[in-house]
């Protein structure tokens, strides 16, 4: 029985050892301030939160560098991954609250995953802001969370308006059966109805569909003028060839989770042509600040950033103000945060100026409208 | 307005039943043998889709090169199960050595540059079928004797290793086929009349799965093999006794099934245009669903179930129930999240299912396991 004991021993070592390992203890010497960031780092939404996680950590990059010389404080950006699922966005919410020296946490990308992990910040009193959720009720859930992209409504009455401009008085609704795609449906039903626009049909998909076309068949038969895609592109990608193909004619219109990724173009090829998307297009719309974050974020990654890196670039550098005015009490954290309601108090991102309504959210009219033409998306004028 | 595209949702149906119905012939196939509900059978499905992408693709570097130890490994399993016939000791490892080489160098000339089509079809296919035969020794074969529900467990817990292994190696975003693939398929005649319902590829799929179907049924029923394979079924002690290898039948149908698996996911990569690890998960269970339809083990019965899927899935989304909502009360309407029959797709071919199994426990088609194949 003695050899057992000792292996039952070395087991326990060893798992201590890796569980020790795993884990970093954060506020040691050396000062590092830990950030949580949430999002989907894998998983099939993996392109954006890397992406975001790449925004944010070159700020703090920034950051870090500028403080070293004066010795300020630094940051460490601890990944939270939670594969785009709701289930696994609590699970990274409650290891970031059992966290004490986590002042703040930026997150989370998917507004299903923001709404499920704010419940648990709100237990934990841990202030968050969301980099990438534009679900109308993000902001509202909590005292502790911010969100600082626009909301759906926004591109809800965005995309409705150009429907109405151009005549496509019967659209069909595609949506994805989660809380993104039923909410970008919702206001543009909300929209529609507004502006004489009639909604023939509606049908939804789930995540790992793989068929579209018996969908796409459905709407068909309501001879729609346009069809609004409510999802995010790694599905509408496949569903936009599948309609093309089944020969569906009628204009394609999306929402920021096709707009904000490029690779919706790439992979939809001549299919995803004339498609109608709002989103940020920071990328397209090159202002001078943004030439400079591309440039600098190409030089480091060796890729092209989106738009939602902008986003959580922006979020980190709000999170360092805050914590450079205030220090890290959470309470103080929210009500810094809070207080900056009105242009004159705005944090000066390279989105535009960033200030809070009352329930939280951004206020701001940043959505633009882009069509696919030739393999890129061009910018045009909103109605 | 609209008889268009009830015909256009039939056709697609057909399509999309054929290939429901072919991964559930391998269902079957297996479960005839080996008794065995093979839950790994959707992951080997999704692995020869990745084979077959990356022997397409080529690239020594990056994800492709991840093919590469599947395609060693598995070789290298299947020469040393193999070697047991003709040598013993230090000689086998020496033999799996040997097997682990074939394939590194299959593996070198495929991955090596951008295969042609056709090289790709047969390379996923040959090397698919040496991976399922490797799973078996590797998995199955150890529990030999054990209760039903061990070799259950096993192949769940294979089909998740499998997943989770292919989202690490091969990335968890969604990929598909190059573009010419398709087009390439698609552009193949059609006879006029069919014109805008199926595309060459469509007829290709359904003329596979019916041929394919028939040649197995065939193959089981009158071959000397699939005689032996039949009297394992039935009697595997007794068929031992008469000198019957009982354990080569079981590879050879473990092979033939995975093999099956590979044509299949070809075309429905190809059609679909998506390739994800847990694409297996997803249509392994509703080709489990056609096969206990049709009755697992009957083959023909399994392709039936598969195009009575297929034609559900495909067909209901017509079915527009939204002005019957309408009049309903509002407070029901908040309870459901959708009361779109549309969207009920699944839920409605489970409950199928679960109708089947009542009325007809052993399936529509099936009196007797197998015999009738």
């Amino acid at each position: 029985m003695q050899g057992r004991d000792f292996r039952v021993l070395a087991g326990l070592v060893l798992f201590g050892t890796l569980v020790g390992c795993g884990r970093p203890t954060s506020g040691g010497p050396g000062k590092s301030i830990p950030i949580g960031f949430g999002g989907p780092l894998t998983g099939k939404q993996a392109n954006y939160g890397t992406m975001c996680f790449r925004g944010a950590e070159l700020r703090f990059l920034e950051i870090n560098a500028a403080a070293q010389k004066v010795g300020g404080r630094q940051y460490t950006l601890l990944p939270g991954d939670d594969l785009a699922t709701p289930t696994q966005a609590v699970v990274v919410a409650q290891d970031f609250a059992s966290n004490s020296a986590v002042p703040i946490v930026l997150g989370h990308f998917n507004s299903s995953c923001s709404i499920a992990a704010q419940k648990i910040y709100d237990a934990a009193k841990l202030p968050n802001i969301s980099y990438g959720s534009t679900n109308d009720d993000v902001g509202k859930g909590s005292i502790w969370t911010f969100r600082t992209p626009y909301k759906n409504s926004l591109q809800g009455r965005t995309l409705a308006r150009y429907a109405a401009a151009h005549n496509l008085a019967r659209v069909a609704i595609l949506a994805e059966n989660e809380d993104y795609g039923r909410g970008l449906a919702d206001v543009f039903k909300t929209a529609a109805a507004e502006l004489n626009i009639k909604i023939v049909a509606e049908k939804s998909y789930d995540g790992d569909a793989t068929d579209y076309r018996s969908l796409f068949l459905g709407l068909q038969r309501a001879t729609p003028d346009a069809i609004l895609l409510a999802g995010f592109y790694p599905q509408l990608q496949v569903a936009a060839v599948q309609a093309r193909e089944i020969g569906v004619k009628a204009v394609f219109l999306a929402g920021d989770g096709v707009g904000s990724s490029i690779e919706y173009i790439k992979n939809a090829g001549p299919s995803a042509e004339g498609t109608v998307a709002t989103g940020p297009f920071l990328i397209e719309a090159e202002s001078d600040s943004i030439k400079a974050f591309k440039q600098k974020f190409q030089q480091r990654y060796g890729q092209e950033p989106d738009s939602w890196a902008v986003y959580a670039y922006d979020a980190a550098g709000l999170a360092n103000q805050v914590i450079s005015e205030v220090g890290t009490d959470h309470e103080a954290i929210r009500k810094n945060l809070a207080a900056i309601n009105s242009k004159e108090r705005a944090f000066p991102g390279l989105v535009g100026p960033i200030w809070f309504d009352k329930n939280r959210d951004a206020v701001n009219d940043d959505v633009r409208l882009a069509v696919v033409k030739n393999g890129r998306y061009v910018v045009i004028p909103v109605h | 307005m609209g008889t268009h595209e009830i015909w256009q949702s039939v056709a697609n149906g057909v399509s999309l039943g054929c290939l429901i119905g072919l991964l559930a012939v391998g269902y079957s196939l297996v479960y005839g043998v080996a008794k065995l509900i093979n839950f790994a059978h959707g992951d080997l499905f999704t692995l020869a889709g990745y084979y077959m992408l990356f022997f397409m693709v080529g690239s020594p570097s990056g994800r492709p090169r991840h093919v590469f130890y599947f395609l060693v490994s598995t070789t290298a399993v299947v020469a040393f199960a193999w070697s047991k016939r003709f040598f013993t000791g230090p000689r086998r490892l020496l033999v799996g050595c040997g097997g682990g080489a074939v394939g590194a160098g299959a593996g070198y000339l495929l991955i090596g540059r951008s295969s042609p089509l056709f090289v790709a079809l047969l390379g996923g296919i040959a090397f698919i079928a040496v991976a399922g035969v490797a799973f078996e020794y590797l998995v199955y074969r150890p529990l030999e004797g054990s209760p039903r529900l061990s070799y259950l467990v096993a192949a769940i817990g294979l089909s998740l290793s499998l997943q989770g292994l292919m989202q690490l190696l091969f990335g968890t975003e969604r990929r598909t086929f190059p573009p010419s693939v398709n087009s390439q398929l698609s552009s193949l005649p059609v006879p006029h009349v069919l014109v805008g319902y199926f595309t060459g590829l469509d007829l290709l799929i359904i003329g596979f799965t019916v041929a394919l179907t028939a040649v197995a049924a065939w193959f089981a029923k009158h071959s000397i093999v699939g005689m032996c394979i039949r009297a394992t079924a039935d009697e595997p002690v007794l068929a031992e006794r008469l000198g019957l290898n009982v354990r080569f039948a079981k590879v050879q149908v473990f092979a033939l099934g995975t093999a099956l698996a590979a044509v299949c996911s070809f075309f429905f990569v190809a059609r679909q245009r998506v390739l994800e690890p847990t694409l297996g998960y997803s249509q392994g269970i509703l080709a489990f669903a056609a096969a206990v339809i049709g009755g697992i083990g009957s083959l023909g019965g399994s392709l039936l179930g598969g195009l009575f899927i297929g034609m559900v899935l495909s067909v209901l989304p017509l079915v527009n129930t939204e002005p019957l909502i309408r009049q309903l009360p509002a407070s029901w309407v908040r309870v459901l999240p959708s009361l779109n029959l549309s969207d009920w797709g699944l839920g409605v071919v489970y409950l199928l299912m679960a109708v089947v199994l009542i009325v007809r426990p052993r399936g529509l088609l099936s009196e007797r396991f197998w015999r009738d194949v």
